[in-house]
């Protein structure tokens, strides 16, 4: 091990804060660490790893604080427990120096469960004994002397909240670190010390503490570690459990039983209890909002503001955000008109990324501000206990409801929300749907193909259900998806959902703001550089090769044709445009900048993958539009408008977009002089546009969640399923409106 | 019986739970032992999950992993 002996000086430790969920085990990092945390992942796991140097250090020795995830005990099976066990045991990491483990004062044995196995790992432990405030109007009273004693390491008592006991804890953190203390051992049954010295003898260099862990926990973080090292360890292992079970202990619960029948032994005559009842509002407020009706009721008026919040009142401050980047491509523009290629990287590709980046963090902040709030208050263990029915069949969890919501408003924000989820199938699952819900950048491309083409042939009824319907294409593909490959392909076995229903708290509006504030940060790091390095890609994508001979080709085209049109001859045609004629001049711009993207390799390679679209009705055009909507959706219709020679400034409600596209024709082929906007086509690239992935900045926060293979296989996954949509919509439509 | 087998209302207490079940061990985790009282708070609006207290705390969990836990019936707490 590698305590130092007491008394040696150390030049640097560290210390694990461990607790069970909602402890106030953040709160304290917080104040034991101040601001200055690092965030990153445990390697190979998207499981959020947060450290700190302690405040106020020991002279001559750096001490780092390593927040471990909420769990209440070390044997459970998810991925955050499993961490939580591998840095405990040093695997992979530096062993712990000393743990603290907080534990809430108004629930001390059960919370006590997990110290109790931490110390069982052989480590030192330091108890905070947190929450005093709300034991002690409860009416609890603790025994500290009493308590320190039977439990053999320091107690100290705070107010996390508040700060209280705070500083008292760093100077019981320093003494812990000269003389380390451990608390009093747990006395295993003989079939128990057998079982493990039997672990040991076929696994060289099992701890004592692992073969517990082991014994008891066959599916846990020690087995899988240990996993490779053979069939002797298994049937030692079925020994075992085989032996406590002769011994009258059922191995299921029996370390539980065990640690428990400890600690009401040190337990004894350390808490009084005066006699006040516990959180009683608590319970009439959960006969309101845990009630069939009305707590149903409450739920959807909730969910109705946090959707509104993100889709709605968030677009003032987008809008800014935009019209911000926009002054800034105006600002830079003029200063780089000298250089056109470093003038178009420079607005369009990194001002433009960037700007597509820093939209998305009001949707970011105001979400996790909500579910701040509603996980600071206990009111989302409620939500997740009133919708999981609903979630549950498929492979998901009540706590899927508020990741997927949000992703009616954007996809970013509800994979990042998919954090609040432990069980990581669960989770999984829950972030491969978020792009599937339909969300506010697919609405333009609806509204501007039902008002061009549904709205004027099915009048205005028809084209409100079309929308309605469109927004629950992806829902409906989905859903049944998750469940086949959950439930069938897989099998998974779902993790019990199993969650503590918290007091109703006042929420803690600092830390709140802080989290929030983390979470906008982290996106716009981690994320953020992806989004711009694909905006960066596809612009270049769409600039080049430039067409040198493109602007004489295309101002002769004009002037003849202009000329033809207007019945002059050219040279007057030609003179008014030298003149600047502005009306010229602008179409000459748009001509040219479609025919350059038409040439583009994004525009060439649009023009040879087009046969592959062909079987759902696209035409080159449609093609290219929706190749170059893949880093951003929104894009097709600056696109369209660019490809129809209207220029890029156009929005959904354009009429002349709508007008130029419905006079849109086959030029060739089968159906020459058709138009190419039917029906069909159009519900084939609105099904389109429901399904795919056609959103870098979400491919990249999910490989940012998960990592680039999943990022990979949804971008891969939905595109498939895209194309599967839009073939079979035009199939079906074509031969229904025949 | 076992514990999804009790009405809203109703309390038992926990005789045995199921070996090798990770519901089980979690609940036995958080104190759910053989012995300790039970009681039915609350059914979800489409009657899965329940929510169930004991040893003054709440917890919700779906009726198959209340299944894991067999209880006897008990009379109203005196
Ligand atoms: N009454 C009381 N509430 C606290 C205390 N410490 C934290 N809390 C609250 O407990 C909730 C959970 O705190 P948090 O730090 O997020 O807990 P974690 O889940 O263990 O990280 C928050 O609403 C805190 O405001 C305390 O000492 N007393």
């Amino acid at each position: 091990m590698n305590d130092a002996p007491a008394g040696a000086v150390r030049t640097s430790a560290l210390v694990a804060l461990i607790g069970n969920p909602n402890t106030g085990k953040t709160t304290l990092f917080n104040h034991l660490t101040g601001l200055r945390q690092k965030i990153a992942n445990y390697p190979g796991v998207t499981v959020e790893k947060k450290s700190g140097p302690l405040r106020r250090a020991p002279a001559g020795c750096a001490v780092e604080i390593l927040d471990l995830p909420g769990a209440y005990s070390l044997s459970a099976r998810s991925l955050d427990e499993r961490i939580a066990v591998d840095v405990l045991s040093g695997v992979g990491h530096r062993r712990p120096d000393l743990v603290v483990c907080v534990v809430d004062a108004t629930n001390l044995r059960r919370n006590l469960f997990l110290a109790s196995q931490v110390a069982d790992l052989g480590l030192p432990l330091v108890l905070v004994l947190n929450q005093v405030d709300a034991a002690r109007k409860q009416g609890l009273r603790f025994d500290l002397d009493r308590l320190e004693a039977q439990l053999g390491v320091p107690v100290v008592p705070t107010v996390a909240k508040r700060g209280e006991g705070v500083d008292a804890l760093i100077d019981a953190i320093h003494r812990a670190l000269r003389e380390p203390r451990r608390m009093a051992p747990i006395a295993w049954p003989e079939a128990v010390l057998e079982a493990r010295s039997r672990l040991r003898a076929v696994t060289p260099g099992l701890t004592d503490g692992d073969a517990t862990r082991l014994l008891f926990d066959s599916g846990g973080a020690v087995a899988r570690r240990v996993a490779t090292n053979g069939g002797g360890l298994e049937a030692a292992i079925r020994e075992g459990r085989e032996a406590l079970f002769k011994a009258g202990l059922n191995p299921g619960p029996a370390e539980a039983v065990l640690h428990y029948a400890h600690l009401d032994g040190l337990l004894e005559a350390t808490i009084e209890e005066g006699g006040a009842m516990g959180p009683a509002h608590t319970e009439s407020i959960d006969r309101l909002l845990l009630h069939r009706c009305w707590g149903t009721a409450v739920f959807l008026g909730v969910m109705w503001a946090v959707f509104q919040s993100v889709y709605t009142w968030s677009g003032p401050l987008m809008d800014g955000i935009e019209a911000l980047t926009g002054r800034a491509q105006a600002l830079v523009a003029p200063g780089l008109a000298g250089t056109p290629t470093l003038q178009s990287l420079v607005v369009d590709g990194i001002l433009g990324g960037v700007g597509g980046v820093v939209v998305f963090l009001p949707q970011i902040f105001l979400l996790f501000f909500w579910i701040g709030l509603l996980e600071d208050t206990g009111y989302m263990a409620r939500a997740a206990f009133l919708m999981d029915r609903l979630f549950g069949w498929c492979g998901l969890n009540g706590k899927s409801f508020v990741p997927l919501l949000s992703s009616y408003a954007c996809a970013i924000p509800g994979v990042m929300a998919a954090r609040t989820m432990e069980d990581p199938k669960a989770r999984l699952t829950t972030i491969l749907m978020a792009p599937f819900m339909s969300c506010s950048a697919r609405l333009p491309v609806y509204v501007l193909l039902i008002g061009a083409f549904i709205e004027p042939v099915s009048g205005a009824a028809v084209a409100g259900w079309v929308l309605f319907a469109m927004h629950f294409v992806g829902l409906a593909v989905s859903l049944p998806l998750a469940w086949f490959f959950n439930r069938v392909l897989l099998r998974v076995e779902p993790l019990p959902f199993i969650l503590e229903m918290p007091p109703y708290r006042a929420p803690r509006w600092r830390d709140l703001l802080w989290r929030m504030w983390e979470r906008g940060q982290e996106f716009l790091l981690r994320a953020g550089t992806v989004i711009l390095a694909f905006s960066v890609i596809i612009w270049a994508l769409l600039y080049f090769p430039r067409g040198e001979s493109l602007a004489a080709r295309e101002t002769a085209a004009l002037i003849a044709e202009t000329a033809a049109a207007a019945g002059v001859a050219p040279a007057e045609i030609e003179a008014r445009l030298a003149d600047g004629d502005s009306e010229l001049v602008a179409a000459l711009a748009h001509r040219i900048e479609g025919a350059q993207v038409e040439q583009s390799y994004l525009g060439r390679f649009g023009k040879t993958v087009q046969p592959l679209f062909a079987p759902a009705g696209f035409d080159w055009k449609i093609t290219v539009s929706i190749l170059s909507s893949f880093p951003a959706r929104e894009v097709i219709i600056a696109t369209l408008g660019i490809i129809y020679r209207l220029g890029p400034e156009i929005d959904e409600e354009s009429g002349s977009l709508r007008e130029r596209m419905a006079a849109e024709r086959w030029a060739a082929g089968p159906r020459a002089g058709m138009p190419v906007f039917t029906i069909p086509v159009v519900l084939a690239i609105m099904v389109f546009f429901a399904l795919c992935l056609q959103c870098g900045a979400t491919v990249a926060v999910i490989r940012r969640e998960l990592d680039w293979r999943w990022a990979a296989a949804a971008f891969a996954g939905m595109t498939l399923l895209a194309w599967i949509g839009a073939v079979v919509t035009y199939q079906f439509g074509a031969r229904w409106f025949a | 019986m076992t514990l999804n087998q009790l009405r809203v209302g109703q309390a038992g207490r926990v005789l045995s739970v199921a070996p090798d079940s990770p519901s089980a061990t979690l609940l036995a985790a958080l104190g759910l032992l053989p012995g300790t009282r039970v009681l039915i708070e609350r059914l979800a609006p489409l009657g899965d999950p329940i929510s169930i207290r004991f040893n003054g705390q709440e917890f919700s969990l779906r009726r198959q992993d209340a299944r894991e836990v067999v209880v006897q019936r008990e009379g109203p707490e005196r």
